[in-house]
């Protein structure tokens, strides 16, 4: 998604503990995300290209493994994707999909926000359990750095 | 914690936006001061920024995580607050005075509260602006029928496409934005949140006209492009009033 370089630093601060995990069984669409029209926890997580721009979910900076991202088969959806594809919708979109796109637009361009988009195997996994295993495994893939 | 969620972003509490209106909101549910809203929030809240219907499902998972509070409560850790009554004490001890707290702590005081909601009409000032726009969908949210609210409606529709100013010194900055970014965020919110309004009420008419009124402007929004969406939208209003 969009070409991913090692040049491209991505951030995001969280908790003390570590990231919010996402809810890899909540599909939806980047817009629907980026305006958390589903929900607070959905299956992608947001990063952004400078260290103070996401920092709804805590104090603690974190930077993604984008590497490490990549090899292990998850998507990195660049900024820069993730706004052509966010006009894309608003200017084809019609209804609520082009209202939540151009929000999500402005939302995406101030957090100059990227996203995650996961994409573990979670066939044998328990569906109570689901947001706890993902936060052992999404952890992995950010460095802490204060 | 998710701003989104927070009440700047709740169009009970009128006065205020994410990027907007510096210092102390006033919750019009509660009939409370909000001392910190950035970090308040309440299972009653409703989105400032978009339509209650393109949000809803978010939005009632939100209501769940806040059903068992009996007032508001902080956003970052659940606690619960207690309500803040507005009074001159208030104000004295805080030694600020904000004109328009003041205005809306009268709200539950003034019957009919269309004529409260209707003399905040027609003014450029971005804070009134967005305050106007809040208290109609706040009256939509609570009157009998959508057509107690038509009139209230006919104002906002005549002020959709003026252009509403903003003052630095009501803007709120954030460490790692500067103040240009800040501002132009502002004016969107006032913006949407207009258009929000007049979506919330084609919602209620069940007019799909006026519910998807962002589908009838061009490229304009999504361009934001405030000169060539004003013309649009007055466009649509002066060939459209009739109808709705």
């Amino acid at each position: 998604m969009g070409e991913t370089t090692d040049k491209i630093n991505y951030f995001r601060k969280d908790q003390k503990n570590g990231i919010s995990p996402p809810n890899l069984t909540m599909d939806c669409t980047y817009s629907e995300h980026i305006v958390r029209a589903r929900g607070k926890r959905i299956k992608f997580t947001s990063v952004s290209l400078e260290p103070n721009r996401i920092r709804d979910f805590g104090p603690t900076l974190y930077k993604l493994k984008s590497d490490e991202v990549i090899s292990a088969g998850h998507q990195i959806v660049e900024h820069q994707f993730l706004l052509n594809a966010l006009r894309n919708e608003a200017q084809n979109g019609v209804k609520a999909e082009r209202v939540r796109a151009l929000q999500a637009i402005r939302y995406a361009k101030r957090r100059k926000e990227g996203i995650v988009d996961w994409e573990f195997d979670i066939s044998n996994i328990d569906r109570k359990k689901i947001i706890a295993w993902a936060k052992g495994q999404v952890n992995k893939y950010f460095s802490r750095q204060s | 914690m998710d701003s989104l969620f927070s009440c700047r972003n709740c169009i009970h509490n009128c006065s205020q936006t994410l990027s907007l209106g510096f210092g102390d909101g006033f919750c019009l549910k509660h009939d409370s001061v909000i001392e910190n809203p950035y970090d308040t929030t309440c299972k009653y809240l409703h989105r400032k920024d978009l339509p209650y219907f393109v949000v809803d499902e978010g939005v009632r998972e939100h209501a769940s995580e806040y059903v068992f509070f009996t007032n508001m409560a902080t956003l970052s850790d659940k606690k619960p607050l207690s309500l803040v009554r507005y009074s001159e004490r208030h104000v004295w001890d805080n030694r600020h005075f904000s004109p328009i707290i003041h205005s809306l702590s009268q709200y539950h005081r003034m019957n009919p509260s269309w004529v409260f909601v209707q003399n905040f009409a027609g003014s450029a000032d971005g804070i009134r602006a967005i305050t106007h726009a809040s208290l109609v969908r706040h009256y939509l949210d609570n009157c009998g029928n959508w057509k107690s609210s038509y009139r209230l409606i006919l104002a906002l529709l005549q002020e959709i496409h003026k252009t509403p100013y903003i003052a630095d010194s009501e803007l709120v900055l954030n460490e790692g934005y500067n103040r240009d970014e800040i501002k132009e965020d502002a004016f969107w919110e006032i913006i949407f949140s207009r258009l929000s309004a007049l979506q919330e009420y084609g919602w209620h008419a069940g007019n799909e006209e006026i519910t998807w009124i962002t589908d009838k402007v061009n490229g304009s929004l999504t361009d934001f492009d405030w000169n060539s969406l004003s013309m649009e939208l007055e466009d649509i209003v002066h060939k459209n009033i009739d109808k709705y």
